[in-house]
């Protein structure tokens, strides 16, 4: 049972540990399942998102807030977020969902190595923008990630249908980025005054639009025509560039304004 | 006739580079590296070289020029070609479709999006060049000047606790009035600052605070001013230029005041120690009855001139996506 922050003594029981450990557990074995029947798999992992939903609700509810004041709802969201847009473009096809399958087991297991415990979120997250902002984030990593996924797959069929579910996961990544960047300038501009500063989180940000923006023109470029590898191989170089921005900017570069 | 259709035909493959998809893709990938290798030096540097970068400034990556900042001279570059590609591509787009009959508006989606990011580096550029950090602003229940010809005064504060007796939210009801007169009432609060121009000049709630204050009395009229604030007493406006303590145990504070009869005459500026009283050009006695403190906020005035922009990018950017909207439906064909 992990420690209550003060205030917080009569949150549900399932704002707090016991819901996102059963959520893992459905993880893991959807991870497992998927190794040898997916369709099974997917049961355990819708099993799995519904819980996690009911979870972060609790939680949620438990500070009168959108759930994301640290670290560990970060990942937990970031993992849930993921875990949705698996089940929304599932594939039968082991390549495609083992991967996904397990980020969101280490996103989970990220999430449960840090204190559960429930706090309050400072006067500056309390905005409409900021649970516009976050989520929109984490779905569009979340389907970035799942692009990434879908070019193992190509480059191992080549099979043309994966380069239309990598191009559409791309552009609907793209869209919900752009919206996630719009909700962030509002707020940055109501809290800090202005909607952009040269902060690593924010660089990457801006990264990420630049590369998914060029990305979507490269199926309009005649000179690509003939060379069909590069939208995949921009996927999987765009998820790595989604770590570095999620992770990387948060514990490599060290200095951001974001703190997770 | 003939040979000036072939001129032209050639200098126009000799600047089809520039219209070109293929360029679009080069510069956006060029800046996602440009930004990348920025994000490092901008970490590695951040007590040396880019020590003076805040916010969305760019002046300071020019004060002075430095090799350690050739990344931004690069993206400068870039961006600016990725911009006239972007303008000539669209442009060249949008009078094809035109000229072919096309009028639906999804079709245009993208040449709104294309719009959005131009408009997005105008701003980028506005606010980069023009932005300033001005001076912090204690203010409380006496009018101050905001420094953008408005005086503001806090004429409420209001503090809203969690369970856990942490602050969820401060509510400051603040009275503006223009140099015409016209007053309004607004309240800042964390994320709701005093904002004119669409965001242009913001004054952004840092956070509570208090003001020493003298109280003045002139006849039956009294008011709590504090320095650099301005108190109205009838016909009278009495402005606090200075607020000393006691220097030694024992010994007497003192405020050093100006005050301008509204009616006429020229403004007088005296000290008064508490408990004195003044007699005024018009025969009133101003008397200082002592020294108090009084809720305020502290603001940071931030003149932002690209977030009207920015604003309007954004606009657009979700107009243009929205409008794009059968794209990202799943019906499209795929595994």
């Amino acid at each position: 049972m992990p420690e209550i922050a003060n205030g917080l003594d009569a949150a549900p029981p399932f704002a707090v540990a016991g819901p996102f450990y059963a959520a893992f557990a459905c993880y893991v074995a959807a991870l497992a399942a998927s190794l040898v029947r997916p369709r099974i798999s997917l049961w355990l992992l819708g099993i799995g998102v519904v819980v996690h939903f009911g979870a972060t609700l609790g939680r949620g509810w438990a500070i009168g807030f959108f759930p994301l004041t640290n670290k560990m709802e970060s990942f937990s969201a970031a993992a849930l977020a993921v875990a949705a847009v698996t089940a929304i473009s599932w594939r039968d096809v082991r390549l495609y969902i083992a991967p996904l399958l397990a980020l969101v087991c280490v996103a989970m297991l990220t999430a449960l190595s840090f204190p559960l415990d429930l706090g309050f979120p400072p006067p500056l997250m309390r905005t409409i923008w900021y649970p516009l902002h976050v989520p929109l984030s984490f779905f569009a990593y979340g389907t970035w990630a799942a692009a990434a996924a879908a070019s193992l797959v190509w480059f191992r069929d080549r099979d043309p249908a994966w380069l239309t579910l990598i191009d559409r996961l791309a552009l609907n990544g793209f869209g919900l980025w752009s919206f996630s960047m719009i909700c962030g300038g509002f707020w940055g501009v109501v809290a800090w005054g202005a909607y952009f500063m040269w902060d690593v989180k924010i660089i990457w940000s801006v990264i990420l639009w630049f590369h998914y923006a060029s990305f979507i023109h490269v199926h309009l470029t005649p000179s690509l025509f003939p060379r069909p590898w590069v939208r995949p191989a921009l996927a999987i170089v765009g998820f790595v560039w989604v770590l570095v921005a999620y992770v990387g900017t948060s514990f490599l570069f060290g200095r951001s304004s974001h703190a997770f | 006739m003939h040979s000036d259709r072939n001129g032209s035909r050639a200098d126009a493959s000799r600047t089809a580079w520039l219209f070109s998809q293929g360029l679009g893709v080069i510069c956006g990938q060029a800046t996602v590296l440009l930004l990348a290798i920025g994000s490092v030096v901008l970490t590695a540097t951040r007590d040396g070289a880019s020590a003076s970068i805040a916010m969305d400034d760019m002046r300071a990556f020019f004060a002075p020029v430095s090799a350690v900042h050739l990344w931004f001279y690069l993206l400068v570059g870039v961006l600016t070609l990725y911009a006239l590609n972007t303008t000539l591509a669209t442009y060249r787009n949008v009078v094809k479709k035109w000229r072919a009959g096309i009028r639906a508006p999804r079709f245009y989606a993208p040449a709104v999006i294309h719009l959005a990011f131009l408009v997005g580096l105008l701003a980028h550029g506005v606010g980069g060049v023009g932005g300033a950090e001005l001076e912090r602003l204690a203010l409380g229940p006496s009018w101050k000047q905001l420094g953008d010809g408005r005086e503001a005064r806090v004429t409420g504060l209001e503090v809203d606790p969690n369970p856990d007796g942490s602050m969820k939210q401060l509510r400051a009801r603040v009275e503006t009035r223009d140099a015409g007169g016209s007053s309004a009432e607004t309240v800042v609060f964390y994320n709701g600052p005093l904002s004119r121009g669409l965001g242009s000049e913001l004054m952004l709630l840092v956070r509570p605070h208090s003001v020493p204050t003298l109280r003045l009395a002139r006849g039956e009229d009294g008011c709590d001013v504090e320095v650099a604030g301005v108190c109205e007493l009838g016909d009278v406006r009495a402005e606090l230029l200075y607020l000393h303590p006691p220097l030694q145990p024992g010994q007497n504070a003192f405020a050093q005041l100006r005050v301008q009869n509204t009616g006429a005459g020229d403004a007088e500026s005296f000290s008064l120690t508490p408990g004195r009283s003044k007699q005024l050009s018009d025969g009133s006695l101003l008397s200082a009855e002592g020294f108090g403190q009084r809720p305020a906020i502290l603001l940071r005035h931030r003149r932002a001139p690209g977030n009207p922009l920015a604003l309007l990018s954004s606009i657009l950017l979700g107009l243009g996506l929205l409008m794009l909207w059968r794209r990202f439906s799943p019906r499209a064909n795929t595994v």
